[in-house]
């Protein structure tokens, strides 16, 4: 493995300056190989958002595994409902890839996100900011550390799972994870381009995995994985969103911007393709209660291009994650994001508390 | 001059590493081919960047500013139970956009109605360069505001300038056996402020706020 230190910088490179014919390269190949490292790892985009949390509850974010960020950065702003410095918001975190977890205690999860401390804000008469005065807090969690640990890369979907303990008038405004962008190139990656390849006056290192064989694949990776979190509402999980309907309605007024209309959330569809609609998937979180064998559900998510739905199945009444299910924002500068749902049998309850939506790169 | 340094569309090549790879071993690089690479990495670059940062469901409003529809005295430690919608929308990267490279504008999207055209349902979007108390004489701001009574689209769009930009360090622990490069690092980053009101100021005429959604999107 052979590491470097890049600093974050995104090349101009003029199409005219590339030399005309049909053995020329790059007038500037060094530019070209940082460029390429800035397309794959120096503006990865996935988040996950935890709004504000004024009760106690459990819940559930979801983040694709790739291996373009190391660290995952978590901010959080602890706040309070009143001008006091008692009482505060305890944090358990755990991940889990489907088949493997690690718990809030193990030693991969930061000290603050393990239950161990209340964090409670400095709001009070002298410090009389609600947001300003709240107790901000990051953390930083170690990508290869929790994949040393036993999570997988190759899994879909991580699901982060946040229990949050409320003591009145303690408050969480804001959980946010998102994605730090790389400051090293790693040639044990699969994309990457090292600087000492791309010398001064020098020949272009050639073979794996180092050089030119390593450029499109660093340039693809900024497609690929270059993934932006459309959507990241969810919901606590002793407060979900419900349905009850053997017709596809909306999932009522938390999620309504009138009676019986659901809310749409604008978004900015990434133009990799300018007029050609973008590929997205998402998946719901889920439990289906007072279902029995047979019974399904089906949760609707309308965009500018259609209606795109994904049946539920898992009828013992636990918690379980969809499959992802294709669907495509409208091309242009902004779409809209709606849910609704319906069940089979109206005697069961559809509980929904999280459905994020992804790209998903059409290769 | 105007100068181009991206197609911009991003264009297919085969598949890296396959057989038919341009950038192959022995395989005779030729100006188009890093053209096409040098724009589709461009493009990336941009597009990556421009994304979601930030929403909520929808939420009612009647609290009015301390002065009446006067966002300067908007009253950011206000609670939604008291009819104020005031939220931190964290701390995100952000960085310089294009030929010019200028920082992308912020946009808070929002749908929202009042209860009554006498009424005028407001939001503010705010940046900051760092995280702190939102102070709407100093920062960076934009307003919209709706006085109708059907639900429809409010935009408010910051234009953010190199000095709305905050310098962060990133500077997690070496980790291994023996330790790997430090992963250290700076980023340029705005702290991000929402907030509505409405002049009824009554909990008998409350203005309806759809969805809420930050994103970053070109500058113009």
């Amino acid at each position: 493995m052979t590491t470097r230190p890049r600093t974050l910088g995104t090349p101009r490179l003029e199409a005219r300056t590339f030399a005309v014919g049909v053995t020329a390269a790059s007038s500037h190949p060094s530019g070209l190989a940082d460029l390429a490292n800035d397309a794959a790892s120096g503006h990865p985009g996935q988040r996950m958002t935890v709004g504000r949390l004024a009760a106690t509850g459990v819940y559930s974010t979801h983040w694709i595994p790739t291996e373009v960020p190391r660290w995952l950065r978590v901010e959080a702003l602890f706040t309070s409902s009143a001008v006091t410095t008692a009482n505060g918001v305890t944090l358990k975190l755990q991940v889990d890839d489907g088949s493997f977890t690690v718990v809030y205690t193990d030693p991969e999860i930061p000290a603050g996100l393990q239950g161990d401390v209340p964090h409670i804000s400095f709001y009070s008469t002298s410090t009389p900011s609600r947001l300003g005065a709240g107790q901000r807090v990051t953390w930083l969690l170690d990508i290869d550390a929790l994949v040393a640990a036993g999570l997988s890369l190759s899994a879909a979907v991580w699901r982060f799972q946040w229990s949050a303990v409320v003591t009145s008038p303690g408050e969480v405004e804001l959980i946010t994870v998102d994605e730090v962008p790389r400051f090293v190139v790693d040639s044990a990656e699969s994309f990457g381009q090292l600087p000492g390849s791309y010398l001064p006056r020098g020949i272009v290192a050639d073979g794996t995995p180092a050089g030119l064989q390593r450029l499109w694949a660093t340039v693809r990776t900024g497609l690929m994985l270059g993934l932006r979190t459309y959507h990241s509402t969810v919901r606590p999980e002793a407060d979900a969103w419900l349905c009850t309907s053997t017709s596809f309605v909306s999932f009522g007024g938390s999620d309504e911007e009138s009676a019986g209309v659901p809310a749409k959330h604008r978004v900015r569809p990434r133009a990799m393709r300018p007029g050609v609609d973008t590929r997205v998937k998402y998946l719901i979180r889920y439990k289906l209660a007072g279902a029995v064998a047979l019974d399904t559900a089906t949760v609707r998510l309308t965009t500018g291009a259609g209606n795109y739905d994904v049946t539920l199945t898992d009828v013992s009444g636990a918690w379980a994650e969809s499959a992802f299910t294709t669907a495509y924002l409208l091309a242009g500068a902004e779409d809209t994001i709606e849910w609704k749902a319906l069940v089979s049998n109206g005697a069961s309850t559809l509980h929904v508390i999280a459905r994020p939506v992804f790209d998903y790169p059409e290769a | 001059m105007s100068t181009i340094t991206t197609a911009g569309t991003w264009i297919r090549l085969p598949t890296a590493s396959g057989a038919d790879d341009r950038a192959r071993a022995d395989q005779p690089g030729d100006a188009a081919l890093f053209q096409i690479l040098a724009s589709n990495a461009t493009l990336a670059c941009r597009e990556n960047e421009l994304r979601p940062l930030w929403e909520r469901g929808p939420g009612e409003v009647w609290a009015d500013c301390e002065v009446t529809d006067d966002e300067r005295t908007f009253l950011w430690s206000g609670l939604p139970s008291a009819g104020v919608l005031a939220h931190w929308a964290g701390i995100h990267r952000v960085r310089l956009y294009g030929e010019q490279q200028r920082p992308p504008r912020v946009v808070l999207a929002a749908r929202g109605a009042v209860s009554s055209v006498s009424y005028t349902l407001g939001i503010i979007l705010l940046v900051m360069p760092a995280f702190g108390d939102p102070d709407p004489r100093t920062a960076t701001r934009a307003v919209a505001r709706r006085a109708l009574t059907t639900v429809g689209d409010m935009t408010a769009t910051v234009e953010l300038t190199a000095e709305a930009l905050g310098l962060r360090a990133i500077a997690p622990p070496a980790t291994g056996s023996p330790p790997a490069v430090d992963e250290t690092g700076r980023m340029t980053e705005v702290s991000i402020y929402i907030g509505a009101w409405c002049t009824s100021n009554s909990s008998g005429a409350k203005a309806t706020l759809g969805a809420l959604t930050v994103y970053l999107e070109e500058p113009s």
